[in-house]
């Protein structure tokens, strides 16, 4: 699963960003931590990979190589048992294919879908009652707007269903006040004002909406969660820093204390305050009374920061052939034993393998092989796998099922397959599979169809979608002498 | 009957006082020169207006009534200011806005006409 590794990758990230954070929150401009959490947010919605050699995986892949049993381990805490899923196959051939969609995604769609709603309601409700805002009519706010001209168009408008300042709509922005805003208060109406803009030029609305995207896909990482509500926070601080910068240092406490005006005013509202939000309000209040002009120092420090957090939490190892093997187990689970097809991701999930001997399939010619999965191909570690059927077929042959029997009171548990192959009216062979307690005990091919005769009894064979597969090379007499492949 | 009015649901019974009877369409249109709102927006106010009771509707043309007056809305903020800051004594109001506010001749001419018709 995809999204599973990137959340995994992501939640590093975001760990490191925490402790960053809580480390060095008053010390480094604000705006670090949304380049970070930005960087975190592309990993979590973009599917792509950056790698580097001082990532932090290079590390962990170093340390594997010298406990290289843990390799197993992860390999055997496969989510497919190969077993059950033979099972299946055992009780219904043609049932394995209706098994196909894991409950994992089933579980995940039904919490994506739940957030996504709950986001989409609550916003749509809101922006419903926003709409319904009156103009204001006050000469200052003319004066002010015709003296900070934007380049998209901002309206500010008046309501009295809100407690505090607010501003929606990211390409047509609108400022919210509340109607109980004290209009005399020029001052208080300015920082206000500043606030708002500084939102509105930096695109914040845009950014909120990515991070519940983030939320929404990956809701079932509390991490995530942790992130939507710590970088809605840096929204905040960042802002205010700017507007800060713009008013002047001598002007900080003037302005934290309009903050807290606001804050007064907002709960004296809505009665149940709760001890979240007053520690947002407390961590803006001491932010903004702690800063302190960008020395150089800092700027320094949070470059440092941003490039050495992205460059060891954000990428991957570097892809060396030793370790990249380590590196595709560490990061999915998923087990090297099942058969993956290159025509649809989720076959991981669909298919299974049954192994009698260690498979013996080899390519047959490197040159060949892009006609195989032409062929509908399966692969299996490199490996060509052709349908029987469907290629027999192709090749000319009449391919019916002589019997299959199930209920073989000499060889309980076992179903047993024969196919015949017929070309020209003539009978060519049986290729015979059987498949005792989930495993195939034999299977065999007789007649020209095959003239690896001695192997096919000890080979694997591939069962997906109720289809059965072999090494291609099982077919080589045949291909080649039909001139089939190049 | 207590029907508490949001402005922007003022806004709407304001049209309705001032013009009577007028259909969703027309309120739409003036207010939308007046304060920028479209006319789903409008509608919306208007549909909370009559699920308030403050506003009865008929077709054809979904005319509005307005149900509740001006003067009964008047009544229910005043009563509400009354006793949220001059503990229920209206009196206390008067006398502070005779306190604060400076009313012509003519404005007291009239105070003191209503005042003798209540004696």
């Amino acid at each position: 699963m995809e999204i599973l590794n990137m959340s995994l990758s992501a939640s590093v990230l975001i760990l490191a960003i925490v402790i960053i954070r809580a480390l060095a929150l008053h010390r480094i401009p604000k705006i670090t931590f949304l380049v970070l959490w930005a960087v975190a947010l592309c990993r979590l919605l973009i599917p792509f990979s950056v790698t580097s050699i001082f990532s932090i995986y290079t590390l962990v892949n170093m340390l594997k190589t010298h406990f290289s049993s843990l390799d197993t381990t992860i390999t055997d805490m496969s989510p497919i048992n190969i077993g059950t899923a033979a099972d299946t196959i055992n009780t219904s051939l043609a049932k394995t294919a209706s098994v196909n969609i894991s409950p994992f995604m089933v579980a995940w769609f039904i919490g994506f879908s739940a957030c996504a709603l709950f986001f989409l309601v609550t916003h749509l409700r809101w922006r419903r009652e926003y709409k319904t805002a009156l103009p204001v009519d006050n000469e200052f706010i003319k004066t002010w707007q015709r003296s900070h001209p934007t380049r998209r168009k901002v309206e500010i408008r008046q309501s009295d269903r809100i407690a505090a300042p607010l501003t929606y709509g990211i390409f047509r922005s609108v400022i919210l006040l509340p109607k109980g805003t004290d209009w005399t208060h020029l001052k208080h109406l300015e920082y206000i004002l500043i606030h708002e803009f500084v939102h509105i030029r930096r695109f914040d609305a845009l950014t909120k909406l990515l991070l519940v995207a983030g939320v929404c896909v990956h809701w079932f990482n509390p991490l995530v969660w942790v992130m939507y509500v710590l970088a809605n926070r840096d929204i905040e601080l960042s802002c205010d820093e700017a507007v800060v910068r713009t008013l002047g240092e001598t002007m900080k406490s003037s302005y934290a204390l309009t903050l807290i005006g606001l804050e007064e005013r907002r709960s004296g509202i809505i009665p149940l305050v709760n001890n979240f939000s007053k520690n947002a309000i407390e961590e803006r209040i001491v932010s903004i009374m702690k800063m302190k002009k960008n020395s150089i120092i800092t700027l320094v420090a949070a470059v440092l920061i941003v490039a050495g957090a992205t460059m060891v939490f954000a990428t991957e190892a570097r892809s060396d052939r030793d370790n990249n093997d380590t590196v595709s187990s560490m990061k999915s689970p998923t087990p090297t034993a099942v058969t993956t097809s290159p025509s649809s991701a989720s076959s991981t999930e669909r298919s299974a393998k049954i192994e009698v001997d260690t498979p013996s399939a080899e390519p047959v010619t490197e040159k060949a092989l892009p006609e195989y999965w032409k062929m509908g191909a399966l692969n299996v570690n490199g490996a060509p796998y052709l349908p029987l059927v469907a290629t027999a077929e192709n090749l000319g042959y009449t391919v019916n099922v002589v019997s299959k029997n199930i209920d073989n009171p000499e060889y309980p548990n076992t179903v047993e397959y024969n196919y015949e192959l017929v070309k020209d009216g003539k009978s060519l062979g049986i290729a015979s599979l059987d498949i005792s307690d989930g495993k195939v005990a034999a299977s065999m091919i007789d007649g020209i169809f095959c003239n690896t005769h001695d192997q096919a009894t000890h080979t694997s064979i591939v069962l997906q979608k109720d289809t059965v597969y072999m090494p291609a090379q099982f077919f080589k007499e045949a291909l080649d002498t039909g001139n089939k492949l190049p | 009957m207590e029907i508490k009015l949001f402005d922007s649901e003022l806004k709407v019974m304001d049209i309705l006082w001032k013009e009577g009877d007028t259909t969703a369409k027309r309120i739409a249109e003036i207010l939308k020169e007046q304060v920028g709102w479209s006319k789903t927006t409008t509608y919306t106010v208007i549909k909370k207006c009559i699920a308030k009771g403050a506003i009865g509707r008929y077709d054809p043309d979904f005319v509005c009534h307005p149900v509740v007056t001006r003067e009964q809305t008047r009544e229910l903020e005043t009563t509400e200011l009354i006793n949220k800051m001059y503990d229920g004594a209206a009196d206390q109001l008067v006398a502070s806005i005779l306190g604060w506010k400076s009313l012509s001749p003519e404005e007291i001419k009239k105070l003191k006409e209503i005042v003798s018709n209540l004696e």
